[in-house]
């Protein structure tokens, strides 16, 4: 090896620890930060969901003993109820129910709305006006259904009255058949907002000429819709539907302003995630069903979350 | 072809019109001349006809419906309880009342002047630290190439995808053992290290587009990597770190589940936390209710009103990236 | 077959604040090959949007042979439109856009796919049918857009800018390619573009438009031969004519103190414009013996190969000379001589005197 190219060869090693120094510098702080306080408890969890619990104590080795016993528990799923089809069946299923009504929904509406403003004049405060809900609290977002409903103070009792159904005027929170798809609605007045907003920049990044082009090609307004327009925003609709999903798996304060913290009457709307904070924080503190139960809404979520990030 | 000036055109007064070797061509005026249209068919043209009209009637209908809810809560906030009984859309006898505000401010198991402060104190420290905190990590992540760099993505996209709840039992004990429960700085931890995982994705894809020979000039113009941060990733980014403060200002602020664990005490309380407690027992007092919900949302809604280009900006960026 | 014809045609835009075009008078006959030549901004592309019927005019009516049209849906008036950026499908291959207005039209697909091979024939693009248009050159892009345009038989072609995103040597190709393809399917045709190089080498007619208005329609020849106003000579040619203005006192040009040019044609104006195209003027170190001379400096050579551009300054602005070969140098006073017949006059509207 000649002196020179040995030479080089320390050089490059010094501008690669410098530069190692640099990145260490710069990540260290939030990494830290990011490991104490999200990944180690989620490795926490992952490890003690399979240990006994005594109060917030770590106990002994269980193997599965609480996942098993997790999944015979009527508050998350109501084996007997659920083949019933009756309130409330568990909040596992109560949850994936959720998921079924409220992402199709908000997504549809969302994309109805975004081609609905697409071109109108002041669509930017039409749009703002849709997504405001989405910037409040989600707990405010629960009170404001529970007022909504109110048999007296509430709006669309109101309006049930208005229209002359004064037999149907109820409180729609406490009736544990239907409550659930009250709040679903309210969940989908909230998150019409976001699929709206995601819609319409997609719809704004479709070039205007490839729809002109079509008219000119004699395609009316269904098939300009069905032939150009749904096949360029699928991909955001990918996004939408999984961004939805993750939303309504962690749903949480507006169950818990609706329903308290056990999820309405008998639970017949209780979540996963109001599930994992009565497991851990009332008494009886059963922290290893808590993991479970937070866990199981982890691996729910996990392989959309992937799937997103694959697309880039 | 031929040029088709017919004797029969008409041709107006009031824009002399010049000769072109036979064409008759017409000074364009800079505006559309009043003169040439009759009144009501101008007006005809300016109100959108058939179609569209309706159009913007349902649109507008359909973003008031939107509002319908939020509007409630605020006419509930200003008026006394027996008026909203009666439905707060009744306007026959109406009475303006901050009663209720006043309440809430001072509100027994909570008071919301001591609530909105401790969300402050808490927001604002969370939001500039995993702003500042996020850019340093995402930075080399996007730049250098450096080992466990996919185990990193790994845990990010593993943290952005995670429930809340997952971490709320490791930290609720990581934070007794240290003594930072229920204190404003064990909340904060909180926050800064759960939001890291979006906060990271999000400015790691932004800086990805940032063009290296930027950074290349300045390290020929002889800046250490700190100064390059400093002076050329730092304001490059300025556009996407203030839609990253924004975003997860609302986020922290508006969020329910950590304070709910980790905020016991009452005086230790955030804003939404206290919401919930108003409900009260037996009939529920609204106006109450609504009160605190309006104090506590019309922080996020001003800040959405006046940044909303880089809230709208950001929330897209951040999951269609 | 179609013809053409607008009568009077207004668009105003942003509720009458910005006007687009005014008072478009003109016709394209049956075959034609229309060119709207005119700068950016001009309103060329908004009038042809205008017969393609996406934009409805404000004021005026437009004609297909004996029908109005404004008004009437563009699936509805049987026309094709090329697009600048060529509007390509993107989820589509080349084959499904070029099918794509058959599709809509309801034809059956055995006619489909005869008519679909027979352009890509035509366009030479066989080999790319099954490709993404993400993944095929700019060329074949641009006859893919024209062969889904040709593909339905449309009674009018339109074309807006199609050839501006294309290289040069494309461009000169499919210059060729347009025209002859026009010429075998005898469409009526409007093309619009900036460039008056290809407006010159393909239309049959020219309409030159500026300000929303247009300036002169003519065919190529014409055109060069006979700039109807100022506007349009500093437009046309590279580089354009050059005019130099001045006083006309009894039958003498007088274009600053002590230089004067006779008057070309008689005229009362007493304000106007001699214009001499840079290739038919002279350039020569002597003093000629002609009154049809002007003296000045030359400032720069530009030898381009084919010809020598030699920039003068006479009285503060500069004339562009076009000659075979010079022996002038920067800085050499020069005259610059040119024939009679060669020379146009302007009046002080800016309009030609003949």
């Amino acid at each position: 090896m000649s002196v020179g190219s040995y030479l080089e060869d320390r050089l490059d090693r010094d501008v690669d620890r410098e530069k190692l120094t640099a990145i260490l510098v710069f990540m260290l702080p939030g990494l830290t930060l990011f490991a104490i306080f999200s990944v180690g408890p989620m490795l926490y969890s992952a490890v003690g969901s399979l240990f006994t619990w005594d109060g917030f104590t770590i106990g002994q080795f269980a193997g599965f003993e609480t996942w098993i016993a997790t999944f015979q528990d009527d508050a998350i799923i109501n084996w007997d109820n659920l083949l019933a089809f009756q309130y409330p069946m568990g909040a596992l299923p109560q949850n994936v129910i959720w998921m079924v009504v409220h992402v199709p929904l908000s997504t549809l509406i969302g994309l109805g709305l975004a081609l609905l403003f697409a071109d109108l004049r002041g669509r930017s405060i039409l749009r703002s006006m849709v997504f405001l809900a989405f910037t409040t609290p989600t707990v405010v977002i629960g009170l404001v259904l529970l007022f909504v409903y109110d048999p007296q103070a509430g709006i669309f009792n109101g309006l049930l009255r208005a229209i002359g159904l004064e037999s149907l005027v109820r409180n729609w929170v406490q009736q544990p058949q239907i409550a659930i798809y009250a709040l679903v609605a309210g969940g989908v007045w909230v998150q019409t907002g976001f699929s709206m907003l995601l819609y319409s920049s997609a719809l704004a990044g479709i070039d205007p000429a490839l729809l002109e082009s079509a008219r000119v090609d004699g395609a009316g307004r269904f098939r300009r819709f069905k032939d150009i327009i749904w096949p360029l925003v699928k991909p955001v609709t990918a996004v939408v539907v999984i961004m939805s999903m993750i939303w309504v798996i962690r749903i949480f304060a507006i169950v818990y302003a609706a329903g308290g913290p056990s999820g309405g009457p008998g639970g017949a709307f209780s979540v996963l995630g109001l599930e994992v904070y009565q497991a851990a924080f009332s008494v009886p503190i059963e922290y290893s069903k808590a993991m479970v139960v937070a866990l199981i809404e982890l691996v729910i979520a996990l392989p959309m979350a992937w799937y997103i990030a694959s697309m880039d | 072809m031929t040029d088709t000036h017919n004797a029969d055109d008409p041709t107006d007064a009031d824009s002399e019109p010049q000769t072109d070797g036979g064409r008759v061509y017409h000074e364009p005026p800079e505006t559309a001349p009043l003169s040439d249209r009759p009144l009501p068919e101008r007006l005809r043209a300016a109100v959108p006809s058939g179609a569209r009209a309706l159009r913007y009637v349902i649109a507008i209908g359909v973003a008031l419906l939107w509002l319908v809810p939020l509007i409630g809560l605020f006419m509930a906030s200003v008026r006394p309880l027996d008026q909203i009984i009666q439905g707060w859309w009744n306007f026959e006898t109406l009475t303006v009342t901050f009663e209720n505000y006043a309440e809430a401010w001072t509100f027994q198991s909570g008071p919301m002047r001591q609530a909105m402060y401790n969300t402050a104190i808490v927001t604002i420290p969370a939001v500039l630290a995993v702003t500042l905190l996020g850019t340093m990590v995402a930075y080399p992540f996007a730049r250098f190439d450096f080992p466990m760099k996919k185990a990193l993505f790994f845990l990010l996209i593993v943290v952005m995808a995670a429930p809340p709840e997952l971490v709320a039992m490791g930290n609720y004990n990581t934070l007794r053992t240290t003594g930072l429960f229920d204190t404003y700085m064990g909340l904060i931890l909180v926050h800064i290290g759960w939001g890291m995982g979006w906060v990271v994705m999000f400015l790691r894809n932004f800086l990805l587009g940032l063009p290296e020979e930027l950074e290349e000039a300045a390290r020929i113009d002889g800046a250490s990597r700190y100064q390059i941060f400093k002076s050329i990733v730092l304001p490059y980014s300025a556009p996407a770190l203030v839609s990253v403060a924004v975003i997860q200002f609302t986020w922290v602020w508006n969020s329910f589940f950590f304070p709910l664990v980790f905020m016991r005490s009452r005086e230790n309380q955030l804003a939404p936390q206290v919401l919930p407690l108003m409900k009260g027992r037996l009939q529920i007092d609204w106006g109450l209710v609504a009160a605190g919900s309006v104090l506590t949302m019309i922080v996020p809604i001003l800040l959405f009103v006046t940044l909303q280009r880089y809230y709208k900006q950001g929330m897209v960026a951040a999951v269609a990236d | 077959m179609t013809r053409i014809s607008m009568r009077s045609v207004s668009k105003y835009f942003d509720g009458g604040d910005t006007v687009a075009n005014y008072k478009l008078d003109m016709e394209v006959d049956d075959g034609e090959f229309v060119v709207f030549l005119g700068p950016s901004g001009c309103g060329k592309t908004t009038a042809l949007r205008m017969i393609a019927g996406l934009e409805d005019p404000s004021e005026g009516e437009i004609y297909f042979d004996d029908d109005r049209v404004d008004g009437t849906p563009p699936a509805d008036r049987n026309v094709a439109m090329v697009f600048q950026n060529y509007a390509l499908y993107p989820h589509m291959t080349v084959r499904e856009n070029i099918e794509y207005p058959l599709k809509v039209r309801g034809v059956p697909p055995e006619e489909r796919d005869e008519r679909v091979a027979q352009v890509a024939e035509l366009l030479h693009i066989e080999d790319q049918m099954e490709s993404d248009p993400g993944e095929i050159s700019g060329g074949q892009r641009q006859r893919t857009s024209l062969a889904r345009a040709i593909v339905r038989e449309p009674s009018v072609f339109l074309l807006d800018e199609p050839l501006s995103n294309l290289d040069a040597k494309l461009r000169l190709e499919m210059r060729s390619e347009l025209k002859r393809i026009q010429n075998e399917l005898g469409i009526t045709t409007v093309y619009v573009t900036h460039n008056q190089e290809e407006a010159m080498s393909m239309g049959d007619k020219i309409v030159v438009l500026n300000d929303g208005t247009i300036r002169q329609v003519a065919d190529p020849e014409e055109l060069y031969a006979r700039p109807r106003t100022t506007w349009v000579a500093k437009f046309i040619g590279s580089p354009p004519m050059n005019l130099f203005e001045g006083e006309n006192r009894d039958g003498i040009v007088r274009l600053s103190e002590d230089n004067t040019l006779p008057l070309p044609t008689e005229t009362s104006s007493t304000t106007v414009s001699v214009g001499v195209r840079p290739e038919d003027i002279a350039v020569s170190t002597e003093p000629s013996d002609t009154d049809w001379t002007v003296p000045g400096t030359v400032k720069t050579v530009e030898p381009l190969g084919e010809y020598v551009l030699v920039n003068v300054e006479v009285g503060g602005s500069v004339v562009n000379v076009k000659v075979p070969k010079t022996d002038a140098a920067a800085g050499d006073h020069v005259h610059l001589t040119f024939d009679p017949t060669d020379a146009y006059l302007y009046d002080e509207d800016g309009e030609l005197v003949a």
